[in-house]
């Protein structure tokens, strides 16, 4: 069931790199690994990961450099864990949404 | 609350026109209108008949680019003049954007401006399109698709006239944004009841679910997008209602990851924590109202029905983007739960 989980977060993060014109790949990784993005000249910049359960977020990314990952970033919600990839990736983001008030 | 419309459409396509003839009214007697026009002379005051009081000409460049320090300042005046009793009392004011302008940063203005919001509230955006052009237009002008995309209701113009394409431009329109209420008007021949029924905030006409429903189907079938100058209508059906915490992760990621490709947003949604109250959500590009809760559903379908409107969207990313978030709510929700039976018990 996570497996299957994984494989439907894989195939998101896939389409979310096309929504954000950049070119890569996203890979498997062995548990608690769920995906690896693969630049486009090879080399692995980000690695996500579950977070172990018990804590009070859902995912970790770590941005890799050379062989070794850097620190882990916790992120609560796929909101975060998009917007961690983003700046791992360099991507331009759009703008923070802003909420107006209701009609009075 | 004063209702603003906005009429906008692309530089020939009949908005001065239209502005003229609704002017000469009964029904348009209470309104006042600004004019946005582009060069330094401006014309179309002499081409609308309306009182001098109640009408205010920007001519000092484009208004959505102006629009912090003209349109905001323009309003806030002449509310404070109605309240003098220095302009008649005006119940309605009609913005006539240039036909180059962008409506967005405009709605982003009549939306956040706290003193904009003090006197005035959005009544619709009424998008001009001509049949003789309007095809090409919408080919080569973003800021024409833009206009198409914000609007609440669309007007065919021109098409008395013998070189008309109205059916060519009405499937282009119709490309653009499949569930707007499209109408046809010559020489501005339109009631402004009919005209300013249009809301923003509404998702589906009342009473006229097929129009929708053949927009969603053509979305589900047609590979769920449409493209006219890379500008792709997504539409969302969900039978079940998402979580109330979704919806503002959803929102927030949409802005997030979409950027200024998002054009408008708007939805019915059902809620898990009240179904019987569904939220109305609408937005544009990353400016959002907060939502409104309905007394109850407006009609029989019950269904979460969102569209977004914008260039080069991804369907399937956004409609796997609002289960994947629901599914993490709810499992949210689910674990929480436990963590509070477990404790209960523990005590």
């Amino acid at each position: 069931m996570v497996q299957a989980a994984d494989a439907r977060i894989r195939a998101f993060l896939a389409d979310t790199l096309v929504l954000w014109a950049v070119e890569g790949a996203v890979e498997p990784l062995a548990p608690p690994g769920v995906a690896a993005i693969r630049a486009a000249d090879g080399n692995v910049v980000v690695r996500i990961e579950r977070a172990p359960a018990g804590l009070p977020f859902r995912w970790v990314v770590r941005m890799q450099r050379g062989e070794v990952p850097a620190p882990g970033r916790p992120c609560a919600s796929l909101v975060g864990l998009l917007n961690a990839i983003r700046r791992a990736l360099g991507v331009e983001g759009g703008s923070p949404i802003r909420i107006a008030p209701g009609r009075s | 609350m004063i209702p603003v419309s906005v009429l906008t459409g692309f530089l020939g396509s009949g908005k001065t026109t239209l502005l003229g003839a609704l002017l000469r009214h009964p029904q348009m007697e209470r309104t006042a209108v600004v004019v946005n026009e582009l060069g330094e002379i401006g014309i179309d005051h002499d081409l609308i008949e309306t009182s001098d009081e109640s009408f205010v000409q920007l001519a000092n460049g484009c208004l959505c680019c102006n629009v912090r320090s003209d349109l905001v300042l323009t309003l806030v005046d002449l509310a404070a003049r109605r309240r003098r009793g220095e302009v008649p009392m005006f119940e309605r004011v009609v913005i006539e954007t240039s036909g180059l302008a962008d409506p967005a940063p405009i709605l982003h203005a009549l939306m956040t401006d706290a003193e904009v919001r003090r006197h005035y509230v959005i009544g619709g955006v009424v998008t001009t399109v001509d049949a003789v052009g309007g095809g090409e237009v919408l080919e080569r002008y973003r800021e024409s698709v833009r206009q198409i995309a914000l609007a609440d209701c669309i007007l065919l113009t021109k098409t008395d006239l013998p070189q008309a394409q109205p059916a060519r431009v009405a499937s282009a329109v119709r490309r653009i944004h499949p569930e707007c209420p499209l109408r046809t008007v010559v020489r501005g021949a339109i009631s402004p009841a009919q005209l300013f029924a249009a809301d923003h905030r509404s998702v589906v006409p009342p009473g006229a679910p097929s129009r929708a429903q053949r927009g969603y189907r053509l979305l589900e079938e047609g590979g769920a997008h449409d493209h006219t100058s890379g500008v792709t209508s997504v539409a969302i059906l969900r039978d079940t209602p998402v979580h109330a915490a979704t919806l503002s992760l959803f929102l927030s990621a949409l802005a997030g990851n979409c950027g200024e490709r998002l054009i408008r947003m708007k939805g019915i949604v059902g809620i898990v924590e009240d179904p019987e109250r569904p939220a109305v959500i609408h937005g544009v590009q990353h400016v959002y109202p907060a939502p409104e809760w309905l007394p109850g559903w407006p009609s029989a379908d019950r269904r979460t029905r969102i569209v977004c409107i914008g260039h080069e969207l991804r369907p399937a990313w956004i409609r796997e983007l609002l289960d994947l978030l629901d599914e993490e709510v709810a499992d949210e929700a689910a674990l929480r739960s436990r963590t509070r039976e477990d404790g209960a018990h523990g005590a």
